[in-house]
Formats: structure tokens, sequence, C-alpha cells
């Protein structure tokens, strides 16, 4: 654990969902480093917290108490429109239900996280289409959501993810509604993007079955690391 | 022509759903035709209920006291009109005679019309628009001469030139035709010799309704209109402009006309804005996953707000377009009604700005429920 591999620190987070007597504790103090290159796999029961840490990292979410660290940054407390852009700037989010627009085609899905960085128009559409194709979508560019399989509209969700070039990909369950086989080549996928960009990846998860891509893995249970191995 | 993104996310949204798009289009188009309509009907009874005084080439009226619209007038003494030739500033001034009578028709039908009278050299409320060229001097000359507008020709089945009639008992012929000239009261004008005009109103020698005067170069209008009423204080005297204003006040709000056709428009504006807002908003419900994302992935407030105002304005602007070419059609055919609603070009691009500006007001609910999205709920 070298510190200038080091892009994302939590420090002694916690974090309560409503306050006084009907408060939650969803997290109870958590410090966790992620490094780049690095696949970092949360696993947990249902309800252990592992959602809200993502949150949080993503700066989605601002915990109760503790810090968020990016670059060596508190940015738990900055003004919503600087996370906002700090969002942009840093993180890929790959969501469970892909949440892909679905009036818009794969292509111009990507385009949307190249749209908000500024690139627009013909490169835009290149560059999409070059991502597209490399999680092996090539032959699918112009279809609709509603025309992809599963596993097809989670690879999109992929590439929109990487589009933005982030530091820091996040991934809420994201092989939860896929079958056995795309579960794991959306594992392998988001691995071998992680090791070609230097990425750290977080990646959330009870899918047994791909825990082995992982570098790391972490235990969260009732909002606290009970087993953290590399 | 590169679209932009939000320009793609909003058209496709707006456009998925035919039947709300459709609902939406028709809902602003109905609101366009009812503005249109009410405002250009609206425009149409300002000017025929000023028409004599627009049309004057007289910078001031005289006018017997308490005369407030042209087609009401009281008789005064010709007299006024050499009282007003006195007057410095004054460079002319003509006697002219508007009241009501009754013109026969062939068939034996009585209709009510609006005699306008002027000396045949007279250089002020002349016949304007007349037919072929003619002369307007020329046509006042000639005998218990009428001249008519074509809109009422059949009214008064006096479609040919030449054609005889009996007004007030008065054998006269037509001897000319105008165009456009419309009446607001439904008694068509119909203009004749001072003279004639005289014996038509059955009036005597020396009546007159108006006296039309003309100022001198380097004199001001208000002044002139000053020193008149300083010199005949028992006459109202009024500036041509102003005459065209109370006129058509007078119609307007006396009467009641011009309130129910602003209420239209303006409901017509209600509607359009209400039917704007809904859809939007449920669009904007619809979508909220979407937005969500888009602020997730760290998109800017502004970037969420340009998706809804650009569904506002292609709603508007698809909505006026289709409103317009109805508009434009009903006004085509209405060109030779009695009522015909008036377009001018600043009306059409006032009513589209106006549809526009609704459009972005009926958004405001939408840019709330927009701004206060969370985006955490995409990771549930
Ligand atoms: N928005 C919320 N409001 C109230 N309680 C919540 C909310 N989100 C999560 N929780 C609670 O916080 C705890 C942790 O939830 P979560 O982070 O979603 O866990 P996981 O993703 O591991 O299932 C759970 O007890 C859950 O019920
Ligand atoms: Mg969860």
């Amino acid at each position: 654990m070298t510190g200038d591999k080091t892009m994302l620190s939590v420090r002694s987070v916690a974090h309560n969902y409503g306050c006084g007597e009907t408060a939650v504790a969803a997290l109870r103090g958590i410090d966790l480093d992620i490094m780049a290159g690095e696949i970092l796999l949360l696993v947990g029961p249902s309800g252990s917290g592992k959602t809200t840490l993502v949150q949080i990292m993503g700066c989605l979410l601002r915990p109760t108490q503790g810090r968020v660290l990016l670059n060596g940054n508190d940015v738990a407390s900055l003004p919503e429109a600087r996370r906002n852009t700090l969002r942009l700037e840093n993180f890929g989010f790959i969501f469970q239900s892909n949440n892909l627009f679905p009036n818009l085609t794969a292509t111009e899905n990507v385009m949307v996280a190249l749209d908000l960085l500024g690139i627009k128009g013909a490169a835009a559409r290149r560059q999409a289409r070059d991502l597209l194709a490399s999680v092996g979508l090539g032959n699918r560019l112009d279809a609709f959501p509603a025309q992809l399989s599963g596993g097809q509209r989670q690879r999109v969700g992929i590439a929109r993810a990487l589009a933005s070039n982030p530091k820091i990909l996040l991934a809420d369950e994201p092989t939860a509604a896929l079958d056995a086989e795309n579960g794991l080549r959306a594992m392998e996928l988001m691995k071998t993007m992680a090791h070609q960009g230097n990425l750290g990846v977080v990646i959330v998860t009870h899918d047994s079955r791909i825990v082995d891509a992982a570098d790391r893995t972490i235990r969260l249970e009732d909002g606290r690391i009970t087993d953290d191995k590399l | 022509m590169a679209k932009s993104i939000p320009f793609l996310i909003a058209w496709r949204n707006l456009t998925h759903d035919r039947a709300r798009f459709i609902v939406t289009l028709v809902g602003i188009a109905f609101s366009v035709i009812l503005m249109g309509m009410q405002i250009g009907l609206l425009l149409n009874f300002i000017s025929t209920t000023s028409t004599i005084a627009t049309h004057s080439h007289a910078d001031i009226f005289i006018t017997a006291p308490g005369v407030t619209s042209e087609d009401v007038s009281t008789p005064q003494n010709e007299r006024r009109r050499f009282q007003a030739l006195g007057v410095p500033g004054v460079e002319r001034a003509e006697s002219m005679i508007l009241d009501f009578s009754q013109w026969k028709r062939p068939d034996g039908v009585t209709e009510s019309i609006s005699i306008v009278g002027v000396a045949p050299d007279a250089t002020m409320e002349l016949p304007w628009n007349l037919c072929d060229h003619a002369d307007p001097h020329t046509l006042l000359g000639q005998p218990d001469g009428v001249i008519i507008d074509r809109l009422y020709a059949h009214l008064l089945r006096a479609e040919k030139i030449g054609q005889l009639v009996e007004i007030n008992d008065v054998r006269s012929r037509v001897v000319g035709m105008t165009s456009g000239i419309r009446t607001f009261t439904q008694s068509p004008f119909v203009f004749t010799s001072l003279s004639s005009a005289r014996r038509m109103v059955g009036a005597g020698d020396r009546h007159i309704s108006y006296v039309l005067v003309k100022v001198a170069p380097g004199y001001g209008i208000e002044d002139v209109r000053d020193r008149l009423q300083q010199h005949l204080p028992d006459t109202h005297v009024i500036t041509s402009a102003d005459f065209a204003a109370s006129s058509a006040k007078y119609w307007l709000f006396t009467t009641g006309a011009g309130v129910s056709l602003i209420m239209s428009a303006v409901l017509g504006l209600l509607i359009g804005g209400v039917i704007v807002a809904q859809t939007l908003y449920a669009n904007t419900i619809d979508h909220l996953p979407e937005y969500a994302t888009l602020r997730a992935m760290g998109g800017p407030t502004g970037y969420l707000y340009r998706i809804v105002l650009m569904q506002a304005s292609l709603a508007g602007i698809i909505g006026y377009v289709i409103g317009m070419i109805v508009v434009a059609f009903l006004v085509w055919s209405a060109r030779n009604a009695s009522a015909a609603p008036e377009m001018p070009s600043w009306l059409v691009a006032a009513i589209g700005m106006t549809t526009l500006g609704d459009c972005w007001l009926a958004a405001a609910v939408s840019l709330r429920v927009v701004t206060r999205i969370d985006p955490v709920r995409v990771f549930r």
C-alpha cells in the first residue's frame, strides 16, 4: 500500500438514515483505501451497508460523520455543485438496473457521458463506437436498449461508465440481473478495463461466482468491516 | 446538422408517447387559434370602430359636446366651420355629415345605412379604396350619386354601378364602389355629397356633424386644438388620433364587446399554459430515472434544465405553427365577412413569443422537480 497509488480514502465514516429514535445506523465507522489498478469487491448480507458505502464514496451521498478523501482532499463537505463536478470528472458508475436512456441507441447512450464532458459531434460518435466495440457490441451500435439482452445492456452501461475516462469505477451489483455466463463476462470486462486504464474499481456483489476475479475482498456486516483480505 | 444530445433526449422523450404528444400539440394549437382569432377580431373592432377618424386625413375634429364615438354624432351648425377658419393655425376647415339613414332596396326591403357626406371639392374624408381608380371628386359631383362598398353590395342589392335606389325618399344612383371599408354598426357607409347627405338624413341646410380641420404647416396640432377649444367653448375639439381612440374605447368597453374578446384571448393563453404544464410534468415524472442518472453522472442542473426547456420549446413551436396555419386559413376565409380578423405581422410574432413564453412558464413546475431530484435513487 504505497500512498501515491491511493485514489480514494474513507476515514471513520458513519452514516445514519433518519434521526432521533428512528435513526438507522447503516455504517458505523468505516476506514478504507481504494488503490489504482485494483479491483475491490464489497460483499456482505443484504442491509449491511454496501450500497450506502458506495454512494458515499461516489459523492452521491454525504456521510453523517467522517471524511472522504479524493487525492488527499476531503470532499464530503463540499457544496453540491462542486460534488457534481467531481462525480463527472472522477467517477464512472455502473448501476444494477443499468439505467440506460430507453429512447437513445447504444451509441447515443455512450455519447451522453461524452457530451457531459464537452465531447460532441462526430468525435463523440467515433469514440462511442470504439468503446462499444471494445465491450463486444460493435454490431449493435444502433440498437435501442429494449432491443438488447440484459448482458448487452449491462455492457452498454460499462461502456458509458468508461466513456468519461473515470479514475474510479463504482458498480453496485452489476451482475445481479445477469445469468452466470454474462455475469462472468461483465466481470472480466471490468477487470480488463481496470487493469488497462489503471482505475480503482469497487464492485458491490453478493454473487459468490465472481469473487475470484477480485484483487481484494472486503466483507461488511451491520455497517462494519469484518473481513479484509487481499 | 448535428443534433445535440440534450435535443435528442428532449425530442425522443417528447414524441415517444404519440398520443400524449398529439394532445399537447392540439392543446397549444387551440390556444394559438383562440388567441389569434380573438385578438385579430379585437384589432378589426378597433379599426372598424374608428375607420372614419383614421382615414379622414384631418388633424382635428370639431364635434358637438358629449360626442365620444364617431358613429354616434350630434348635429351642429355649419357656422362652426367659419368660426374655425378664423383661428390661427387652421389651414382648412371642411364640413362633414355622418348620420344614419334608410336604404330601400329594389325588392322593397329597407336597410339601415350610415351616410357620409362631404363637399365634392373636399380634401378630407373622401371615400378611399375606390375601385377602377375612380376620382372621388367627380363621383361626388354627380347629383344624388352615392358610393357604397363592395362588401355590402349584395346586402344593399346594388351589385352594379348605375343601380337606382331610394335613400330616405331621395332617388339616388350608385356611381362608384370602394373596397374593404367595413362598418362596426352593421349600417354600411354610403358616401355622397354634403347637400345630398343633408336630404338623405333629413337635416336642414346648415346642419353638419363634424368640422374637419387641417393644421397649417409649422403649427402644432395640440396647440391649434387648444386654441380652437378656446374660441369654440360650446363644442368638443379633439385630434383625429384621440377621436379614433375614443371611438374604439366607446365600443370596446361601453358595450362589453372588447372585454369579452380580451377575456377569450387570455383564456386561450391559460388553456395553452395548463396543457403544456401538465404534459411536461407528466413527461418529467415518467423520465425521472433518466434525470437522476444524468445527475449521478455529474450532469449539472443547467443540463437538465436544457432538456426540459427544449421540450417546452419544441412543443410550443410545433403547436404554434399548426395553430397559425389554421389561423391563416380562418383569416383568409373570413376576409369578406363583415368582421374579418386582422393578422398584422407584429401580431403573428407576438403570439409566437407569447406561446413560447407560456410554454417556458409551464415548464417551471417540471424544473422544480428536476432541481430536487436526488441522484442516490439510481443506486437503489
Ligand atoms: N433511504 C433509506 N432510508 C432509510 N433507511 C435506509 C435507506 N437506505 C438504506 N437504509 C437502511 O440502511 C441499511 C443499509 O442499507 P444498504 O446500504 O442499502 O445495504 P446493502 O446495500 O448492503 O443491502 C439497511 O438497514 C437499510 O434498511
Ligand atoms: Mg444494496
